[in-house]
């Protein structure tokens, strides 16, 4: 019994052990870098690279970045409103189009509902990049290349069968009986599914515009294809463009990186309930 | 404001003869420019989003708007950006964009996109008879020559050339009878000196050799250049570098590497940049444009201990040159008005002011210029930086094939240079080949 | 008063919109564009050549090399986080106190942007600043790495910085299928006296199978579009080591020029995305239902 209790035991150290170590792993970098957006070049080249600067800490990689110009003419702040105008509207579009859809799946048996989850389910898997020149061709001849619209759309589609999936996950949850006595006390359809469904979704709601926040604020492909000026380019843009400046100014880099991360592991840390069922679609729960 | 309208008397001064002929014609071109006959026009510059560009125009702008009357707005993009937003711009039916600096002309230029300055030159009234062409680097010069008309002058020009320490160079032992640091002239210097540093400290040498940049391909050409050719290809089309000049000239740059710490490998522009100003070595081949950066003292441990020379010889003195010309957009409105603004940054004046007060030396287009007091003054490597640029052989860059061709070799010299593989003349077969299939491709060649 | 069979299709509406028009029309667009020889300078004179462009995939040395390399990089990278996960899964899958706090740890990685990982590992691995080099040198294991620019190490860096990523994400999502397990099988087994391993492969592993193929298809899906690590990191280098397709359309697209060429790469990876989806989603779609009953 007491071999048993042992093993058991050495078992659950070695899980502890092994959890630290595999946190350590994954946090390294991600801690490095943002005391290291709180480095002096001179700190980054000559100091330890994995101790905290305590006292020389600077805020001066920071005061770069909010700043409306840098010195080079970047124009960091910019880049972060465009990132963050392109965001809200993708979440606001596609919450509606995505959750319309997803009830419409979910609540309704009718003929060609896998076919239409399928096709769905395909547009989530098509490389950005497959389809980014005719996307940028298109684009190109509505005449709104470098535009907040642009992005605001292309990433709205590709980013709405991602919501139908995980809503029509949250949905099919929902009891059908609640709205149909909200039908029965005279509201239509419309008005059941917006009066009683959704504010029974909420929790769902939010986490899936938690994902479509990833989605688009970390979005690469059709940024730096559609859009190439400080008016409509987005974070994620400027910062791939950084690594091959004539300067290293690997502090304010790593600012912008920290500045970048944040909001999205922010995002994770109260969404942590559905972030399985996001991560996979509504396919896992957890 | 006092400063900008003693630059507008002098210049109208240095243009005396011109000024004669104010009274004669009427038009409203030069030399009228004080009736602001361009007033309530505007300019839209492309440029790119670096300090290079911004920081020379941030003294222009104000210059050139009181001037004419006319107002000029920037739109800084990228490198990376600029070639897609140029072509789109020149494409539209009503382009935004009147002017640019681009380094990649040749293209644009073939497609009747970019407007030639021939008629501007030849017209009294946009350009001072006295004009002096003469005066212009000949690569400054031609390299903006496509079919025997004329689409540019230069903005600025560059070339590689080899920075060195003096300090360190003069206690390797390597000085003059004055006991002034003497820079290595040829590539075998280069090694000795390399040897001779190497034995006491760091390893001299900075390299951008990382098979995953471009620049380890712009010295191979610079080396290859060195041999005393100018392409890499011959009037068919055919790749000519799979010789004995080349094979020389593959193994010096695998060679170089034993005075180049193992990790310079990995170095593309930012990191050799980063090395030299930490003063981290004592040699490192270049742009010629970055004495400015390399001398500040608030930036860089080799400032006051810096100097220059011109690209060390094989044959000859030769390495790649990079130009940035001036494109005005086949579609612009104001066409002329763009060609004034080019005439007025390419005077004696203006190109001597962006020099010394720019943050990096934007290297002047004029020969002049390299000869004036101030700048000699200013700076002591001036000589170097007129030669590299008086010697440098760009064609190669201009050619619309080169984007292909330089993947090719950074696809075939990096495994070379990582020693992946350690046959050079497979490399250079390879190369050719592979050129070959390019060349035949574009059909502009009759081989 | 619209009918029960119009009503769904009714709120699917603006998505088909949507859909239809920004990812249907380009697909379109995409397949005619790759008939014709086209630059982007040369838009509106674009020469129609037929399968010219799709004739000269066959013979592209680059783009064999891409396909191998992004099938190598997805495979290795989809393995080693499964094999891995599986162990970690099995390993937490005890009574840890701070699980919660565990996991928010674990899945920031998740969070993060692809260019923001590439930036970081890009400093991360610097030869001669970056703290893997000074991890390196504390340990005495060497003085330095150049990874990112040696051929054979090159790719296995990427499918580690992919691994380092998305390990959590298979970890926590194997867990959670752990947890989820009704415990009388296991009961059952242990009275029958079977060992560990056997209880491992008999019952879990078949009634995991849902959860397995759920992250196979998602990581097999987002690993073969690997484009931002690789731009950011190796620019498709040393050689063409580390060239994925969608990196490679790119380079030839914008970096090329060769749009007519580009685009029929991308229709060919987009007919091999979509069968690969058809048929895994044929699996996906019955083993969903499994979990969801």
């Amino acid at each position: 019994m007491s071999a048993a209790r042992f093993k058991k035991m050495l078992a659950l150290a070695l899980a502890y052990l092994v959890i630290v170590a595999f946190c350590v792993v994954e946090m390294l970098p991600i801690y490095w870098v943002v005391i290291t957006s709180f480095k002096t070049n001179l700190e980054i080249f000559g100091g330890h690279p994995l101790m905290p600067p305590f006292s020389k800490a600077t805020l001066d990689n920071y005061a770069y970045v909010f700043k409306e110009t840098g010195t080079s003419g970047v124009a960091v702040a910019s880049y972060l409103k465009n990132s963050l105008i392109v965001t809200t509207c993708t979440i606001a579009i596609t919450m509606v189009v995505g959750t319309l859809a997803a009830y419409g799946l979910a609540r309704f048996r009718m003929r060609g509902r896998s076919l239409m989850a399928m096709l769905f389910l395909v547009v989530r898997m098509v490389p950005a990049m497959a389809v980014g020149i005719p996307v940028y061709h298109m684009v190109r001849s509505l005449e709104l290349l470098n535009t907040h619209f642009a992005l605001i759309l292309v990433y709205s589609a590709f980013l709405t069968p991602f919501v139908i999936w995980m809503m029509r996950g949250f949905l099919m949850d929902i009891p059908a009986e609640l709205e149909d006595s909200a039908r029965i006390d005279g509201c239509n359809r419309l008005q059941a599914f917006w009066h009683v469904t959704v504010p029974m979704a909420a929790p769902g709601l939010m986490a899936t515009a938690t994902f479509t926040f990833l989605g688009a604020w970390n979005e690469y492909i059709f940024a730096s294809l559609l859009t190439s000026t400080p008016d409509a380019q987005t974070t994620t843009v400027l910062i791939a463009g950084q690594i091959s400046f004539d300067q290293v100014y690997w502090g304010r880099i790593a600012a912008i990186a920290t500045v970048l991360i944040v909001p999205a592991v922010v995002f994770i840390r109260f969404m942590q309930r559905y972030l399985i069922q996001g991560l996979t679609m509504g396919a896992v729960k957890e | 404001m006092s400063r900008t309208s003693t630059n507008r008397r002098t210049f109208l001064k240095k243009t005396a003869a011109a000024t004669a002929a104010l009274t004669l014609t009427p038009t409203l071109g030069f030399p009228n420019l004080h009736l602001k006959p361009y007033a309530g026009r505007s300019l839209t510059i492309y440029q790119q989003a670096s300090p290079i560009f911004e920081g020379a125009f941030e003294l222009f702008q104000p210059y050139f708007e009181d001037l004419t009357g006319a107002k000029i707005s920037f739109v800084s993009i990228p490198v990376a950006d600029m070639g897609q937003q140029i072509a789109l711009s020149l494409t539209a039916d009503k382009g935004e964009m009147d002017l640019t600096w681009y380094y990649a002309v040749y293209p644009l230029v073939l497609q009747g996109l970019v407007q030639p300055i021939d008629d501007f030159i030849k017209d009294p009234n946009l350009t001072p008879p006295k004009w002096d062409f003469a005066d212009y680097l000949p690569g400054a010069l031609e390299s903006g020559r496509v079919d025997g008309r004329l689409y540019n002058l230069s903005v600025t020009a560059n070339a590689l050339a080899f920075y060195y320490r003096t300090d360190k160079i003069a206690d390797a032992g390597f000085v003059d009878e004055q006991g002034r640091a003497v820079p290595p002239v040829t590539w075998d210097d280069v090694q000795r000196y390399g040897q001779a540093l190497d034995a006491r400290r760091d390893k001299p040498l900075l390299l951008m050799y990382s098979p995953n940049g471009t620049q380890c391909t712009q010295i191979w050409l610079s080396l290859w250049l060195s041999q005393d050719y100018t392409y890499i290809w011959d009037q068919n089309g055919k790749c000519i570098v799979n010789n004995a000049d080349g094979l020389v000239v593959t193994r010096l740059l695998k060679d170089l590497l034993k005075w180049a710490s193992p990790t310079n490998v990995t170095w593309d522009f930012p990191e050799a940049h980063a090395a030299f100003q930490q003063g981290r070595g004592a040699m490192l081949p270049q742009w010629n444009n970055l004495g400015g950066i390399y001398n500040d003292p608030a930036n860089s441990l080799a400032a006051g201990k810096l100097s220059m020379a011109p690209w060390p010889r094989i044959k000859v003195s030769a390495s790649d040159a990079g130009h940035w010309y001036s494109l005005i957009a086949a579609n612009s409105p104001d066409k002329e008005l763009a060609w004034v603004l080019v005439r007025e940054y390419n005077s004696y004046a203006w190109q001597k002011k962006f020099f010394l007060n720019s943050a990096v030396n934007f290297n002047p287009s004029r020969k002049s210029v390299y000869d004036d007091p101030e700048v000699k003054a200013a700076y002591p490597w001036i000589h170097a930086i007129r030669d590299s640029n008086n010697n440098g052989r760009g064609q190669q860059t201009r050619t619309l094939e080169w984007d292909a061709v330089q993947l090719v070799l950074q696809e075939e010299l990096g495994p070379y240079v990582t020693d992946e593989t350690n046959d050079a003349q497979q490399v250079l077969d390879r190369i050719a080949a592979r050129v070959d299939e390019i060349t035949r491709a574009s059909g502009r060649f009759k081989g | 008063m619209p009918d029960a069979r119009t009503t769904p299709w009714l709120f699917m509406t603006p998505s088909i919109v949507l859909l239809l028009a920004v990812v249907g029309y380009p697909v379109l667009l995409g397949f005619k564009l790759s008939l014709y020889d086209w630059q982007l300078a040369t838009i509106g004179q674009e020469r129609y050549v037929g399968l010219a462009n799709y004739i000269e995939l066959i013979d592209n040395e680059r783009l064999w090399g891409s396909i191998e390399f992004t099938l190598f990089y997805a495979l290795a990278a989809v393995c080693i986080e499964i094999v891995l996960g599986t162990a970690l899964a099995l390993l937490l899958n005890q009574p840890i106190r701070g699980m919660r706090f565990f996991n928010t740890l674990l899945l920031a990685p998740i969070a993060l942007s692809p260019v923001a990982v590439g930036v970081t590992w890009k400093f991360f691995l610097n030869a001669d600043y970056g703290t893997m080099t000074f991890l390196l040198q504390e340990f005495g294991i060497a003085d330095y790495q150049t990874w990112l620019v040696q051929k054979s190490a090159a790719p296995w860096v990427l499918i580690g910085i992919d691994a380092w990523w998305s390990l959590p994400f298979v970890t926590v999502i194997l867990l959670a299928g752990l947890k989820s397990l009704p415990p009388e099988p296991f009961e059952a087994a242990q009275i029958d006296g079977a060992r560990s391993w056997q209880s491992f492969f008999y019952i879990t592993l078949p009634l995991l199978r849902p959860v397995y193929l759920v992250v196979l298809v998602i990581r097999v899906m987002d690993a073969l579009r690997v484009h931002e690590l690789v731009f950011v990191l190796t620019q498709g280098g040393p050689g063409r080591s580390t060239s994925s397709l969608s990196f490679l359309i790119w380079q030839t697209g914008f970096k090329l020029r060769e749009m007519g060429n580009a685009t029929a790469i991308g229709m060919a990876f987009l007919v091999f995305i979509v069968l690969l989806t058809a048929v895994l989603t044929k699996l996906l779609d019955r083993q969903i239902s499994e979990v969801r009953n």
